[in-house]
């Protein structure tokens, strides 16, 4: 991250007084400055490790219920968010289930991001027939819900986290692909691009040199940004029944599970709703940071 | 415009085109091929699977079993549903009319709300109003269509008994068309809510940057009303990009309209593929991502085409 910004940055503030900050150290000083991005990083860190070290925090097995423990209402003794009909613990199936939604949110982001950009440099920067094709196919995909055509190649690949995951990357592909696109059509003819290749650089040494830096902060600020819809998308898969098969703890299929007992035992549904609520707002929040801290013009008026 | 229009229509096709390309090879990555989709799970009989090669052409080139594919489908043939053993067409149609009524229920929410919310915030911008109203719309946007759904119906049909929980009444049926408001009511604003939320983000913005341009100033020294300057002379200029943005949230609200099929029980295509889903009736998947994609490509069409009407500074352009 340290190439995008060259150091004249801090132009206009006399040295004697202010010693120069790295650009890296610039961000981090105006992802530190935004509050709420600060409190949904901690957030997201805490979630995180809570799923790694589920074993540790809770004495509870995820899957096996305590067959003397049914529908018990959160805030019990024992049991603070309660446990669901089959009498097992919903703190312990949702740390556990963190383990099984943050790869299956993750990982298609940085498939697709990689995916994507390849694609979208290729669209963006080359007006050949080879990026007409690329944008082309990129348009139809989105003229396909999105959602839908997720949900349909799981269907056909069958259940599973690696289908959730493979299905996922395809359908946020060509999303990452046209902000790729658009940033590097911007900057095609853009003056330092054309100094470049007055330079003699090569088409390649141009991509790479000129254009990625300014591409890869944009696709870090869209992929984290749309990390919180990445969690309820996967959650959607869950709760179709296309994620984890059962007894497995997956936060979407626990709020389909609560369903028919939403009249009698309705924190079992809502108890991982509003975890997830509370991760996607999070990673908002560090999203909305990160485009702050990551964007020079954006980090200089405020 | 008359011009832009067609063009706008010719550019349809080829994405049309590309959308059949697409539902077709979906058949094609079912374990088993296309002979095991179209027969269902139990099919070991050979004549039946020779019946279906030779009728879906699987003994020829790829290309040629897609024009096969393509002109059936063109003439309204979709194959037969594994699940319910009746031509798809049949069987999907009336529920892309329910899954119709339902997104046009979401969209009517979000579009009133979004445009409503937007507005507000930009005219009440940085004060304590708008911070409300954009935590509350982040947060809503956040959360999973469904668990909203649940909470609707443990709130309003469960709680507070006022409106029905799952189901529809047939528009056909004894309490008329009016009748079907009722179980409209929840699921609808379940579906819109995300959508409301990303136009009233951008209504927001877009709002902002037009209250600051020299004619509503002018209209301000006018001596306007504050309502004439924001509802008559700056929302003018807003509405292109919030028929930009609304066009482009129809296809979320068509991938929304699944969960609160399903949640609500609605008897719409989303309901209709979560079933296929348990009975790998991929046939009946084809046929409603083909119909539903191509609902949304003539939504966007006519989307772009009121844009340009609205905005001259574009259709010159």
């Amino acid at each position: 991250m340290t190439t995008m910004l060259p150091a004249v940055a801090t132009e206009g503030m006399r040295s004697e007084e202010r010693i120069p900050l790295s650009a890296f150290q610039q961000g981090r000083a105006a992802f530190l400055a935004d509050r709420m991005a600060v409190a949904g990083l901690a957030i997201l860190v805490l979630a995180v490790l809570a799923s790694i070290f589920a074993p540790w925090l809770t004495s509870y097995d995820p899957n096996i219920g305590d067959t003397d423990a049914y529908l018990v209402p959160p805030f019990s003794p024992g049991h603070i968010f309660g446990t669901d009909n089959q009498g097992r613990d919903i703190l312990a199936r949702i740390l556990y289930g963190g383990q099984l939604v943050f790869p299956e949110a993750v990982i298609p982001v940085v498939v697709a991001s990689i995916l994507g950009m390849a694609l979208g440099l290729i669209g963006g920067f080359f007006r050949g027939v080879f990026g007409e094709i690329v944008m082309r196919t990129l348009d139809v995909l989105f003229a396909i819900p999105m959602v839908l055509l997720a949900i349909a190649i799981a269907a056909t690949l069958g259940s599973g986290p690696p289908t959730v995951i493979v299905s996922m990357a395809v359908v946020i592909t060509p999303y990452v692909a046209r902000v790729v696109a658009t940033t590097t059509a911007q900057l095609r003819n853009a003056p330092f691009v054309d100094a470049a290749r007055c330079a003699g650089f090569s088409r390649w040494k141009i991509l790479r040199r000129e254009i990625l830096p300014h591409v890869i902060p944009a696709v870090v600020v869209y992929g984290t940004t749309n990390m919180g819809a990445m969690i309820v998308f996967a959650a959607g898969f869950g709760f179709l029944g296309l994620g984890a098969q059962p007894p497995t703890a997956d936060w979407g299929a626990m709020i389909a599970g609560g369903m028919k007992s939403l009249a009698s035992a309705p924190w079992i549904s809502t108890v991982p709703g509003i975890v997830i609520v509370i991760v996607a707002v999070a990673f908002n929040y560090v999203g909305d940071g990160l485009r702050v801290a990551l964007d020079p013009r954006l980090r200089t008026r405020r | 415009m008359i011009s832009y229009t067609l063009k706008r229509i010719a550019m349809a096709v080829p994405t049309l085109v590309g959308v059949s390309l697409v539902t077709f090879l979906l058949l094609r990555l079912v374990p088993g091929g296309p002979v095991q989709a179209v027969l269902g799970v139990a099919s070991t009989n050979p004549a039946a699977v020779a019946a279906v090669t030779k009728e879906m052409g699987l003994d020829r080139p790829l290309y040629e079993q897609y024009f096969i594919w393509l002109g059936k489908a063109l003439s309204g043939d979709f194959g037969m549903s594994t699940q319910f053993r009746v031509p798809v067409a049949a069987l999907i149609l009336p529920k892309l009319q329910n899954t119709l009524i339902l997104t046009t229920g979401s969209l009517v929410y979000a579009v009133v709300l979004g445009i409503l919310i937007g507005v507000v915030t930009a005219i009440y911008h940085r004060s304590l109003l708008d911070r409300a109203l954009m935590l509350v719309t982040l947060v809503g946007a956040s959360a999973p269509v469904f668990w909203v759904g649940l909470l609707l119906i443990y709130l309003f049909a469960i709680k507070l008994n006022w409106l029905p929980a799952m189901g529809m009444s047939s528009i056909a049926g004894n309490s008329g068309p009016f009748g079907v408001l009722r179980y409209l009511i929840l699921p609808a604003f379940a579906n819109s809510i995300i959508a409301m939320a990303v136009i009233a983000r951008i209504v927001r913005s877009s709002m902002l940057e037009v209250l600051t341009q020299p004619y509503v100033l002018a209209a301000r020294a006018r001596g306007l009303s504050r309502y004439r300057q924001v509802v008559v002379h700056a929302f003018r200029n807003v509405l292109p990009d919030a028929i930009n943005i609304t066009g482009l949230q129809v296809g979320f609200l068509f991938g929304g309209a699944l969960f609160v099929e399903v949640v609500f029980a609605w008897p719409g295509v989303g309901y209709l593929m979560y079933s296929t889903i348990q009975s790998r009736d991929y046939v009946t998947l084809q046929a409603a991502i083909l119909l539903v994609s191509a609902v949304f490509v003539l939504v966007n069409l006519i989307a772009d085409v009121a844009r340009m009407a609205l905005d001259p500074r574009e259709a010159r352009a």
